[in-house]
């Protein structure tokens, strides 16, 4: 059983349609680029995916689960979303850092906020509270940046502050954790400590969906490759598959396009 | 996020409740509340902050003859009329002018009604407009004549500006201000050269305190008018007050208490203007 | 009267400056914000009536409102149970929250939607991600235009005076009418000065505590 099935969706933001049916599934431990030129719908259906945006249509079925389903008319009440919501994790292109909190702080914010919820967080309170403050350094730790835990946001460079984002995705531990072009806000000599970064989580087999324009990279990481082009998809397949017999002239057009810029 | 909203709000409501009605005193129909502004010598505070002064004891001594009880109210004296329009005030005892140019209890036909918005009492006092110059131009102050062409001072919709318009011919001008001492103000900041106020007033502060370097100008006689208590229209207090008004003139009430404040040779009984 | 015995009749005056001064803030801080959520609703007719009130109350002079309030409810509807201590409140409340929910939703507009949006892929529920992320960052951005409009209520508390509460101006003014003292009118500008000076020190410690990082 696949983990992520997702099933038909479409997206209008009033008549323009930005996807147009998008249908695709991802193994356990598999991590999937989506690859495609901007406008083509990668960073909505990405949003879709985390509850940003509701489709349209189609349906988001998580381990056998639907979580989405637009024909359904169940009420999706803020408090259901925000539970179907923590099968996955999204880290933006901007980082989204919270500044006002340290490091490891925005590391632990949302687990600790959670925690609360918890019925025997008032008897456990210091344990829990401490088994979350472990994970948050262990996760610091993961993005190589346990020496910089007590840093504010503003005080990281670009490429330390994408990978605290990342720790803060893992902190929740999703299912699934989505990537919206996470190199694209950084200058090119910072996007290696980044890209490292997730190609180890892919080493650990964390399953993963990136949005990304680094082609090298996500020939090397990724188990799959998807092709959006005007709100579909075009190519679907294994990185040597996509990359190397493209079966679309759209896809061979652009993968030209891209190694001309390259 | 709503029920924290709709918290605040609650909050925020019930509290102005709360300041709504913390205040709430029980208006009795026994009580006698005057609008006053401070005016020595008619309406002031003494040194422990209690209310005294000629008009103060009067109506006091009114009050207690009604078997009512005299409340005073300090009020901007711009607003009177909406005060009693409102109910805040049952009367404006104040000094307040009723109508001009009465000389004792000979009134003629010639009287100036001061003011259509109330209904006036008896009148009470007869009071003046004077002159309030620096001091050191005071041989420039003899007659009415000299403030032909004068800038001069008053406070808005007095008496005292309305003397104005009538000496300081085409080329004068009249500065408004708010209140009566605003005018000693204007005159010592030299923009005007004199004030127009009435000389209770000026009796009490001028040469005084602040106002040392101010004087009145003996030799120029304005005007005279009186004063008189200003009721709502309709009210039956009018006719009640003016009985026991008369009640205390007549038994010398009224003189002994206008000797306590000096000013026993300005009191009168004016029936001119019944009810 | 000597120069003791007026400083401590304004000081009395001072009080009630002090007291419009506190209990306009104390209400008008939490108003504002229900006020700036109004004019940023989703819903359409709450958002323009929400607008059209606060272009009313900050198109009208207060001293106006003052006297709306005070005499209105009187003369039209009989209405003579609000004092004018509360009435003044009441129309400093408005007033001030009109104005600080302009600054609020200038403040929380700018904070861009993605801190939101972060907060919410991460499970925050909405009032978390407002209370724990949004809301700090908000007072540091507002906090130089609220000390700007704070400043200014402490010297509209004299506004206090047309409906007759007595604040130290008004008290001021008495020794004029009464005692033939001008200088105790100009007097009452040191306590003005002092109570904004310490406002200023306050504000810029708090501006110093919100120094370690950037919104």
């Amino acid at each position: 059983m696949p983990i992520l099935e997702v099933q038909n969706i479409v997206k209008r933001f009033g008549t323009a349609e930005v996807l147009k049916g998008v249908s695709f599934s991802l193994e356990q431990g598999d991590s999937l680029a989506i690859i495609g030129s901007s406008g083509s719908g990668k960073t909505t259906l990405l949003r879709c995916l985390n509850f940003l945006e509701q489709a349209n249509e189609g349906r988001i079925i998580v381990r056998g689960e639907t979580l989405f389903d637009a024909s359904d008319h169940i009420l999706y009440n803020d408090q259901s979303i925000r539970r179907k919501r923590l099968h996955f994790g999204l880290v933006f292109q901007a980082f989204h850092l919270f500044p006002q909190y340290t490091a490891l702080k925005n590391i632990t914010l949302a687990r600790e906020l959670m925690a609360r919820e918890q019925a025997d967080f008032k008897q456990n309170k210091k344990e829990i509270l401490e088994g979350i403050q472990q994970r948050g350094l262990n996760l610091l730790d993961q993005v190589g940046l346990a020496d910089k835990r007590d840093f504010y946001p503003h005080q990281l460079s670009g490429g330390q502050q994408q990978r605290v984002a990342i720790a803060r995705a893992l902190a929740m531990n999703p299912d699934i954790l989505c990537f919206d072009e996470p190199t694209s806000a950084l200058d090119p000599e910072l996007t290696d400590e980044v890209l490292r970064v997730i190609r180890g989580l892919a080493e650990k087999n964390t399953t993963m969906v990136i949005v990304t324009h680094e082609m090298h990279f996500a020939r090397r990481v990724a188990d799959k490759v998807l092709f959006m082009d005007e709100g579909t998809v075009v190519e679907y397949g294994t990185p040597e598959a996509v990359f190397d017999h493209p079966s679309s002239e759209r896809t061979r057009r652009f993968l030209e396009r891209y190694s001309e810029d390259a | 996020m709503k029920k924290i909203l709709s918290g605040m709000l609650a909050a925020v409501l019930v509290l102005g409740m709360v300041f709504a009605f913390a205040g709430c005193g029980d208006k009795k129909e026994d009580t006698l509340i005057c609008g006053v502004t401070i005016f020595k010598p008619m309406n002031f505070k003494d040194d422990a902050g209690n209310w005294t002064g000629f008009d103060t004891e009067f109506a006091q001594k009114v009050a207690e003859k009604l078997g009512m009880k005299a409340e005073f109210q300090i009020i901007e004296w711009d607003n009177k009329y909406l005060e009693l329009e409102a109910g805040t005030i049952n009367c404006i005892w104040n000094g307040f002018t009723g109508w001009d140019g009465v000389t004792g209890e000979s009134a003629t036909d010639g009287d100036k009604k001061r003011s259509d918005s109330v209904d006036f009492s008896y009148g009470y006092m007869l009071n003046q407009q004077c002159v309030v110059i620096k001091a050191d131009r005071a041989d420039e102050f003899t007659s009415v004549e000299d403030l032909d062409g004068m800038t001069v001072a008053a406070e808005k919709g007095s008496a005292g500006e309305e003397a104005a318009t009538e000496v300081i011919g085409d080329d004068g001008k009249i500065i408004d201000s708010a209140a009566q001492i605003d005018t000693f103000l204007e005159v010592l900041a030299g923009d005007v050269d004199c004030a127009i106020v009435d000389i209770l007033l000026a009796q009490e502060l001028i040469g005084k305190g602040n106002y040392a370097d101010l004087t009145i100008a003996a030799d120029i006689q304005m005007g005279s008018e009186v004063y008189a208590i200003g009721f709502k229209k309709g009210s039956d207090l009018t006719a009640r007050v003016n009985t026991a008004m008369k009640d205390l003139y007549d038994s010398g009430v009224l003189k002994t208490l206008a000797e306590k404040y000096g000013i026993e040779h300005c009191l009168v009984l004016d029936t001119t203007f019944k009810g | 009267m000597g120069f003791w015995n007026v400083t401590l009749r304004l000081l009395e005056g001072f009080q009630n400056t002090c007291l419009i001064f506190a209990l306009t803030l104390v209400l008008a801080l939490p108003l504002g914000l229900a006020v700036a959520f109004g004019s940023m609703s989703r819903l359409a007719p709450l958002r323009y009536l929400t607008k059209t009130f606060v272009w009313i109350i900050r198109g009208v002079p207060l001293m106006l409102q003052i006297f709306i309030i005070y005499f209105v409810p009187r003369i039209v509807f009989q209405i003579s149970f609000i004092p004018r201590f509360s009435s003044v409140i009441v129309a400093f409340t408005i007033n001030y929250a009109c104005y600080f929910s302009e600054i609020y939703r200038g403040g929380i507009e700018n904070i861009s939607r993605s801190q939101f949006e972060a907060g919410q892929v991460l499970g925050m529920t909405k009032s978390q991600i407002f209370f724990r992320v949004i809301l700090l960052q908000v007072v540091k951005r507002i906090l130089a235009p609220m000390s700007n409009e704070i400043i200014t209520l402490v010297k509209d508390t004299a506004l206090a005076r047309v409906i007759v509460v007595a604040e130290i101006i008004k008290v001021a003014y008495e020794f004029a009418a009464t005692d033939a003292l001008i200088w105790p009118l100009f007097y009452t500008g040191v306590f003005y000065l002092a109570f904004v000076g310490i406002l200023t020190l306050l504000f810029g410690y708090f501006e110093k505590k919100l120094d370690y990082f950037r919104a």
